[in-house]
């Protein structure tokens, strides 16, 4: 008896592993492929992904489908994603949290951002707009700071939490700046930004503010990247505003878990690249004050490095490092 | 009349053949995907979010608050059949509203259920026609020193959800508040009770805890009665016997609709608040609050209707100034951004149609809500004719299907279990879990405003005070507790006197 | 056997229980200041709070107080047992198998079990779940687990 079942054991057992082996051999993609967003649905990150995988379906001739994996500000689908199997059969979607802050935020993260994972393409690149409430009486980034050089206690700003890409790219800007600024956590932007337009804190950093100062709502001083906003031509960017060598952009990318063979990250990177620079995909994203980054997968891998670096001097100055 | 032209506008579009069955589509899905336990609003939206994506905007988005609106009834609908509340408003459903069902009168609390939830959705329509710029305004006064004050008041409300023992009632609440700082604490970053789980960074999925607490237990305790018979009651009302007691809940349907509409409005939490401050409410002035937690019907519609209004109106901020105020208005507005349109306050002006189009659709959908139930009233009803040993395999397998939905996650079936474990022994010990619920939702948000009150007041906590609407509610508060004190007292003076 | 136990003495007990380790655990989160109220300023008051209330419901107990009746466990067991090889063997087994097997063990919980109608409503249940969760709605629930290559 112990016998049989033995046998019947060994034998699903290994019609298990010889199915599974079964799929390296053919041409990729065999299956359909799971592309993880590890953040819930309705965000920016689920908003790319979901308008990119049914074009990306199209073009690879295999089904892509979205999952959200969320929680942990995201590193929880990234660290599965690290021990996945490196088949080519499930990727993710990142962004500048979860592999270039989080890592150096949260020591007790099990994933190395570097060595874990085969980046494939910089889908993005967010520059995000420093607002402030229009009760502030300053119109520009000058006269801003020195309103915060006169009474350093005055002023306070928002982010949507504690590491996030807001909170250090306040910080940055403190730093290079030499001003004074409380920080208030918010868990998330969207609270983070109302109390900034009902006025209970005066300044905040982030990229979805673009409605509110259309509406006059709140006033923007200044973009964060190198490059004017193509939503709102008339601001400047910090480094013209006269914040020297400042540059901050929020980023999202499509990463494979290491191993994944360069033929497989190849095809995924030139279908990408294809459907982002489609102009009603570039519009589309235009329009929410998204730009679109693309390129190849040795060009993200090199930037991903220079953000590390950056970002983990920047996390470190700041003070968000937690145990 | 220019709101009469916006009307017009607004009906033309939501009458329009294609949005009435995208509309009741919506209504149709979502109550069929909420009644299944486990399944709240939220993941409802965010599993048939994709759908909406084909579609034209404003349809799209008519579809989604349909869903919306539907699995939130859907959710009324477990949680007065066989306590299963998906989320945490059905909580408050489930207190009276199994009961009523328990007594044989589940018909009744199905169908005036879904009438209040009408006559709350119509008269919180016609506030967002009326009065949605002004209300927005009037909410971003709510700063972090007036969300103190109101937690403060809500979890002081949290006493009247006990039906036995206070003493335990508060410790139960102060567990709850415990429990909800379990997470990643927003205001330093650290991590508390973690571990060092990941898992538990964003703290414990509140629908592991409600799941937990009330459906799982609810079936170990069924399956622990030793009479052996089925938990249901053999006469059933009809719905007709239900509608006639419309007169009697007309007032609680009321004042949970002001209720609703008013705490609705609040971004993060306003509107979970109003379906336990209408139960602490009509608890308080009932003549009879020693029946409330056996059946009291007023227990029932009113949080129903301040649930549904406080629904309606959390689409205020997120329509007129683009701030999502829930995770369900976080989803609408990435179904919107989709199609490029970013929501802000140009929504009214640059697409008047979208904007009183969903307007009218809210008040066809609830509509078609109160159609679509009635109907269906009898057919719920039979459920609970359903052997019960056949029926709680599939309630509770639904239940972990719904739990895992929520996040993917299967650590929070492992939590369900744990809650449910838990859940049962405070059964066991006539401890009531809706108090730790409330304090679970409430702990953490609590803490947060005052932590970012004093940061922002640079440590001066006479800010909570100094503030007249922070003050009002905390004057209440103070009123609340000592009130009953004092009768306390002069009830035992007249007693000597009386003696002497 | 028949051990008897107070309700309240119990709940008492455990409130303490709970109170205590929360405190423990909290002392190390630091108690800030006014201005910056630190992250173990909160559970350690309701920490505190949560034991002096546990102290009176087990003061109360000596009072007045019912007894606990005495749970039956083999019904518990079983449904505590199936939601943990739903939450464990999902994944690796798969909906069709963990699915029926989980409504068995389920179904074995309540005294009118019989093995046919068990055996409809397991197919019925995983026939129906696999089409509206994993078919209709998406969720990543496997048909075939991964040990057999799904």
């Amino acid at each position: 008896m112990k016998k049989t079942i033995f046998a019947v054991a060994t034998a699903v057992i290994s019609f298990g592993c010889s199915v599974s082996a079964g799929h390296a051999q053919d041409a990729w993609p065999a299956k359909p492929i799971t592309w993880i967003v590890p953040f819930a649905p309705g965000g920016n990150t689920d908003l790319l992904a979901r308008t990119i995988a049914p074009k990306l379906s199209e073009k690879l001739g295999q089904s892509v489908i979205v999952e959200n994996r969320p929680g942990a500000g995201g590193t929880i689908a990234t660290t599965e994603l690290a021990a996945a199997a490196p088949d080519g059969y499930t990727m993710q979607i990142g962004d500048i949290s979860t592999h270039a802050i989080s890592p150096y935020v949260y020591k007790k993260l099990t994933y190395d951002p570097i060595k874990d994972f085969k980046p494939v393409v910089q889908i993005t690149s967010v520059s995000l707009l420093l607002v402030i409430n229009p009760q502030v009486k300053a119109n520009s980034v000058a006269e801003l700071i020195a309103l915060a050089k006169e009474d350093p206690d005055s002023l306070a700003y928002a982010s949507s939490g504690n590491g996030s890409p807001q909170h250090l790219a306040f910080e940055y800007l403190k730093k290079l700046a030499g001003i004074e600024a409380v920080h208030i956590p918010y868990n998330g932007a969207a609270p983070a930004l109302t109390d900034v337009v009902a006025g209970h804190v005066q300044m905040m950093i982030d990229g979805t503010a673009v409605p509110q100062v259309k509406s006059g709502n709140l006033r923007a001083l200044a973009v964060t990247g190198t490059e004017r906003s193509k939503v709102m031509p008339d601001i400047p960017t910090m480094a013209e505003a006269g914040v020297k060598d400042y540059s901050f952009a929020s980023w999202h990318g499509v990463f494979y878990p290491a191993g994944v063979p360069d033929e497989i990250v190849g095809k995924v990177n030139t279908a990408i690249n294809e459907i982002i620079n489609q102009d009603e995909v570039k519009n589309r994203f235009a329009e929410l004050n998204i730009g679109i980054a693309g390129g190849s997968p040795q060009k993200f891998v090199e930037f991903i490095a220079a953000e590390n670096e950056k970002m983990k001097a920047l996390v470190e100055s700041s003070g968000a490092t937690q145990d | 009349m220019e709101l009469l032209s916006h009307l017009a506008l607004g009906f033309e579009t939501a009458l329009s053949p294609l949005n009435l069955f995208y509309c009741f589509a919506g209504v149709l899905i979502g109550t069929l995907i909420g009644v299944l336990p486990g399944l709240g609003p939220a993941p409802t939206v965010a599993m048939l979010l994709p759908l909406s994506f084909g579609l034209p905007p404003v349809s799209g988005f008519i579809m989604l608050s349909g869903i919306f609106y539907g699995a939130q009834y859907g959710g009324s609908t477990t949680a007065i059949l066989i306590n299963t509340p998906g989320e945490s408003s059905s909580v408050v459903t489930a207190l009276d509203g199994y009961q009523m069902a328990k007594r044989g009168r589940a018909g009744e609390a199905l169908a005036m259920a879904a009438v209040g939830s009408f006559i709350a959705g119509t008269i919180s329509t016609v506030i967002i026609a009326l009065l949605a710029p002004p209300l927005a305004r009037a909410a971003l006064l709510f700063g972090p020193a007036e969300y103190f004050s109101l937690m403060v008041l809500g979890l002081i409300a949290a006493i009247a959800l006990a039906n036995g023992s206070v003493l335990k009632a508060v410790a139960m609440a102060v567990v709850g508040l415990l429990l909800g700082l379990v997470g990643t604490d927003v205001t330093s970053g650290v991590q508390r009770y973690t571990f060092g789980a990941l898992n538990l960074f964003d703290g414990i999925a509140i629908v592991a805890l409600a799941m937990g607490l009330f459906s799982v237990a609810e079936v170990l305790r069924n399956l622990e009665d030793r009479s052996d018979k089925p938990p249901t009651v053999a006469q059933i009302s009809g719905l007709a016997a239900g509608l006639s007691r419309l007169r009697e809940a007309l007032g609680s349907i009321l004042r949970g609709t002001a209720i609703g509409s008013i705490l609705g409005i609040l971004p993060g939490g306003g509107a979970t608040l109003s379906s336990f401050a209408s139960y602490a409410i009509e608890k308080k002035i009932s003549k009879e609050p020693e029946k409330f937690g056996t059946g009291v019907l007023q227990g029932l519609t009113g949080p129903e209707s301040a649930n549904n209004a406080g629904a309606q109106t959390s689409f205020i901020p997120m329509l007129t100034l683009g701030l999502p105020s829930n995770p369900v208005m976080a989803l609408m507005i990435g179904a919107l951004m989709i199609h490029g349109i970013q929501p802000g306050p140009n929504v009214i002006s640059e697409q008047p149609a979208l904007f009183w189009g969903l307007i009218t659709s809210m008040w066809i959908g609830n509509a078609m809500l109160v159609i679509l139930n009635l109907p269906l009233v009898g057919l719920w009803v039979k459920l609970l004719t359903f052997p019960y040993h056949l029926l709680f395999p599939a309630i509770v397998v639904i239940t972990c299907i719904g739990v895992f939905s929520f996040n993917n996650s299967m650590f929070d079936v492992w939590m369900l279990l744990l809650f449910s474990v838990i859940g049962y022994i405070l059964v066991k010990l006539r401890c009531e879990p809706a108090p730790m619920l409330l304090g679970f939702i409430l702990g953490p948000m609590m803490e947060e405003h005052l932590r970012r009150a004093l940061l922002l007041s640079r440590g001066n906590a006479s800010v909570f005070i100094e503030r007249p609407i922070s003050a009002v509610m905390l004057a209440i508060a103070v009123l609340l507790i000592v009130a009953p004190a004092f009768s306390i007292i002069r009830a035992r003076r007249e007693e000597i006197f009386v003696e002497d | 056997m028949n051990i008897s136990l107070g309700m309240d003495r119990l709940a008492g007990l455990i409130f303490v229980a709970i109170g205590s380790g929360f405190l423990w655990l909290g002392l190390d989160f630091g108690f800030g200041s006014m201005v910056r109220i630190g992250p173990g300023f909160f559970p350690i008051i309701l920490s505190c709070v949560l034991i002096a209330l546990g102290a009176a419901v087990l003061v109360w107990s000596f009072i007045a107080d019912e007894h606990v009746s005495m749970p039956r466990v083999g019904p518990i067991v079983r449904v505590i047992g199936s939601m943990a090889i739903f939450a464990g063997l999902m994944q690796p087994l798969g909906s069709y198998l963990v699915l029926p097997i989980v409504v068995v063990l389920l179904a074995s919980a309540s005294p009118l079990f019989r093995w046919k109608a068990t055996l409809l409503l397991a197919a019925g249940i995983t026939l129906c779940s696999d089409l509206i969760f994993r078919v209709a709605l998406g969720l990543p629930l496997p048909a075939i687990g991964h040990w057999f290559g799904g």
